[in-house]
């Protein structure tokens, strides 16, 4: 992995991540950017997720260990293209709250079927099989409201130890050196300012690859309700008192959806997001809009005013296939009537903008007013709580909802 | 600034002017030297369609989890769209200002539409049919609702499908009594009516629906009648209901043998494999059934050899595709049947859903193509032999009712050669032994 930086304006950072991903498959992407978002190897709701970087969270295969073994190749087995690269991460973010259960033999993440324990050998085995580019070891990254300055201290004393044995781990069964994996390390230590800087700077002598940011959403914080500000001033705090690390290393920052935060976060100097707010808006039958429409960047398109909508597309300043192609009626009907279909369309329309808007972000990483004015575009950009806005229904409803 | 157009119905060919009474011609290829089974060309306004055709069911507008590129590229020609369903919302009015169902769901091909009378008799809590039409009450909203011939012809023509089905008045398969007189009488003149009301004669065909009930005294009546009207093709109907399968094959004879030889059978709701190859020997021309779709939901593959359950424990590890015989993006894209039920097991996660669905109307679609082929390189009876063979490893697994149907179109599937067709009626007395 290489990483480099090109521009800057304050903190923020215009950066390029390259990944070898064998000779002739070179792939690389610009910072800000962020990782595809997927689940068992495939995007929610596209055929193929696109060209970049997979964020692979291991919680999803930790029930699926038999298969994976049986496989010995988790590429081969989710058929993935050569330009697809991995980060193998610990949990997912949309859906998983990083849950209790951390001792300082393993860490207990959650699946479908409970908690299901991660020690450093079983994460070295899994590292193996998948071949990931990136790999995040485990780490402790729990916290829960209240927690104080002792949690935290054993975070990161945890979290450290686990980061050397995994290094051990990799480096005995071959995993290290020029053909091995970049660390990406978790950036843990709670709401405290000094264990925050304690982390930073005991991963940077270790000479981490990247940094991941972990531990300040709280267990059965929705994801929505997470915001920047809630962890800012403990953020910026760390950061300024660490001189920046040469070479630069790439800071990911998951679990923020919100793309006023996301700006935020750039303006901060974070390189990484999850790509996964077009799978949050689009379970909820959300769409994202390229502009504020009716006071609202989002449209709930299972709206049944919309069935007249037949002369235009969902967003006329979009090129996608769904704005192209269809009419923002027919995307009303097919959400209006549970159709899987609605979910493909909407993942397509939401990928693109998403898309969009990070070019948005690296344009205007070049002035410090044009960032400023991109915060102050986008300041109402924030997702609605879950509850205001009714879902696209699930598979079981979709299951019951039949033909005749 | 992307200037966004409404798409007005995509290529309608020149059918319009044509000498035709009606927007459909059908050309008969080869005809089987044995069996009833023939293979022919279709051409309608948005497609040409090869038959024997197995016709996918987009109910709503949309094939299950498939966008309509992937399902042209499977080489489906012509699909179904639910005049029920879309009748309710959106709506002929919404469906017609955007160019019809093919322009608002993006299909270049052709569809077909039912008459909603199906469902309206099956899906709505109350129901009362009259001379006049079918008063219901809507599951979408509860408010009552009347379907009559003229309403189904206006809902059909707002969504411009190729071919439309005459609104009948349906009974189950099981009723029994005048019933099932008053109605297949009924359904005549309400063919009458929705003939009549075909206000787009030169872009819709118009296919009556055979009725009858069980009754090869009334199917007869049905079919002369149905016969002397100047239509396009014809439907048999009434026939999916879980009737037994030794009557099923010998109504659907009947039918065939009493339609115009030049003119298409569709045999609505039909069905299995099993039952499109037998259908097929006895002459019916198109298809159409939910079940590569509906079964694609629940996780279960379409083989040759029958079904796979792809959720169940002994496909947990198991890494080959789902048949390595098939050319669906599925399987030649090498996913496999473990990962794909690790697809199908996750929630909110769509891709396992649209490729199985992919992979079993590929398997439909390609079943009828290789019928088709085996009808013009003269081999149908191997084929169908064959068939028995992948589904029914032991021959004395063979269903009494498939073998007792072949037999009387000339293929015997027990003595692997053809024999002298007999004549079989309904009741079970002719040539034929009836068990």
């Amino acid at each position: 992995m290489r990483f480099t930086v090109s521009a800057s304006s304050g903190r923020a950072r215009l950066g390029h991540l390259a990944l070898s991903g064998g000779p002739d498959h070179p792939v690389a992407m610009a910072t800000p950017g962020y990782l595809i978002y997927n689940r068992c190897g495939s995007d929610p709701h596209l055929p193929q997720s696109p060209a970049g970087i997979l964020l692979t969270p291991l919680n999803h295969w930790l029930d699926k260990l038999a298969l994976l073994r049986q496989a010995g190749n988790l590429r081969q087995l989710c058929r993935l293209r050569p330009d697809r690269q991995l980060l193998l991460s610990l949990t997912d973010h949309l859906d998983y709250y990083p849950t209790p259960g951390v001792t300082a033999q393993h860490v207990g993440l959650p699946t479908r079927s409970g908690k299901a324990p991660l020690t450093v050998e079983l994460q070295a085995e899994l590292t193996l099989l998948t071949s990931p580019e990136l790999v995040q070891p485990l780490a402790d990254c729990e916290i829960r409201d209240g927690d104080g300055r002792k949690r935290a201290r054993k975070s990161v004393d945890r979290s450290l130890a686990f980061y050397d044995r995994f290094v051990t781990a990799l480096e005995q069964q071959g995993g290290l050196g020029g053909g091995g994996p970049a660390l990406m390390a978790s950036w843990v230590g709670g709401y405290s300012a000094e264990e925050r800087l304690r982390c930073l700077r005991e991963l940077e002598s270790r000479g981490a690859d990247g940094l991941v940011v972990e531990g300040f959403r709280y267990y059965n914080q929705p994801v929505e309700d997470f915001r920047l500000a809630q962890c800012e001033s403990v953020l910026t705090e760390a950061l300024q008192q660490q001189q920046r690390s040469q070479p630069p290393r790439p800071l990911y920052f998951p679990g923020l959806v919100h793309p006023a935060d996301i700006i935020r976060a750039a303006e901060l100097g974070f390189d990484l997001f999850d790509g996964s707010l077009p799978a949050l808006l689009t379970r909820r039958g959300l769409a994202w809009l390229t502009s504020v429409t009716g006071g609202s960047w989002w449209l709930h398109v299972g709206d049944v005013e919309l069935l007249t909508a037949t002369d235009r597309p969902l967003d006329p300043g979009c090129c996608c296939r769904c704005c192209r192609q269809f009419s923002l009626s027919y995307l009303a009907h097919l959400s209006l009537s549970n159709e899987i279909l609605a979910s493909i369309l909407l993942m397509e329309h939401n990928s693109a903008r998403l898309a969009a808007f990070f070019n948005e972000l690296r344009s205007a990483i070049g002035s410090a007013e044009s960032l400023g004015g991109l915060a102050t575009k986008y300041a109402a950009a924030v997702v609605p709580p879950t509850a205001a806005v009714a879902p696209l229904a699930n598979e079981q409803a979709r299951l019951k909802d039949d033909e005749a | 600034e992307v200037l966004y157009l409404p798409r007005p119905s995509l290529i309608c060919m020149s059918m319009a002017t044509s000498n035709a009474a009606y927007p459909l011609k059908f050309n008969i290829i080869s005809k089987c030297g044995t069996t009833a089974a023939r293979t022919a060309k279709m051409q309608l306004p948005h497609a040409t369609v090869d038959t024997p055709v197995f016709m996918p069911v987009g109910t709503k507008g949309s094939l299950k989890a498939l966008t309509t590129d992937e399902l042209s590229k499977l080489g489906c020609r012509i699909m179904l769209g639910n005049t029920y369903h879309l009748g309710c919302r959106p709506g002929p009015e919404i469906l017609s200002s955007s160019g019809g169902l093919h322009g608002y769901m993006h299909w270049p091909h052709a569809l077909l539409t039912d008459s909603g009378g199906f469902q309206m008799v099956s899906l709505s809590k109350l129901c009362n049919i009259d001379e006049g039409g079918v008063t219901f009450t809507s599951p979408y909203n509860g408010t009552e609702l009347r379907l009559t011939p003229e309403e189904s012809i206006r809902i059909q023509n707002g969504i411009g499908a190729d071919i439309m089905m005459q609104l009948d008045d349906v009974v189950h398969s099981s009723t029994t009594g005048p019933r099932v007189k008053e109605a297949m009488e009924r359904s005549i003149r309400w063919l009458d009516r929705c003939l009549a009301a075909n206000a787009r004669p030169t872009q819709q065909c118009l296919f009556p629906i055979v009725q009858g009930g069980l009754d090869s005294d009334l199917r007869i009546q049905s079919l002369d009648a149905l016969a002397s009207r100047d239509v396009a093709g014809f439907a048999i109907g009434g026939l999916s209901g879980g009737e037994a399968k030794s009557t099923f094959w010998r109504i659907v004879k009947l039918c065939t043998e009493r339609l115009p030889a030049g003119k298409p059978r569709y045999l609505m709701g039909v069905g299995l494999p099993l039952d499109l190859v037998v259908c097929v020997a006895l002459g019916v021309d198109m298809f159409d059934c939910v079940l590569p779709t509906r079964t694609a939901r629940f996780g279960v593959a379409l083989v040759p050899e029958g079904q796979l359950q792809l959720k169940k424990r002994q496909f947990e590890t198991d890494l080959r595709p789902i048949d390595d015989r098939c050319s669906c993006p599925c399987c030649t894209g090498g996913y496999s049947r473990a990962y794909l039920a690790t697809l199908l097991k996750e929630d909110g996660v769509t891709l396992g859903c649209s490729l199985l669905t992919a992979h079993n109307v590929a398997y439909m679609l390609n079943l009828m193509s290789e019928m088709r082929q085996s009808l013009v390189d003269g081999k149908f009876s191997e084929f169908v032999r064959h068939f028995f063979r992948l589904q029914y490893p032991n021959p004395t697994d063979y269903p009494e009712w498939a073998v007792e149907a072949l037999k009387s179109v000339g293929v015997s599937l027990l003595s692997g050669e053809d024999v002298k067709k007999s004549s079989c009626n309904v009741d079970g007395s002719g040539d034929v032994e009836v068990k």
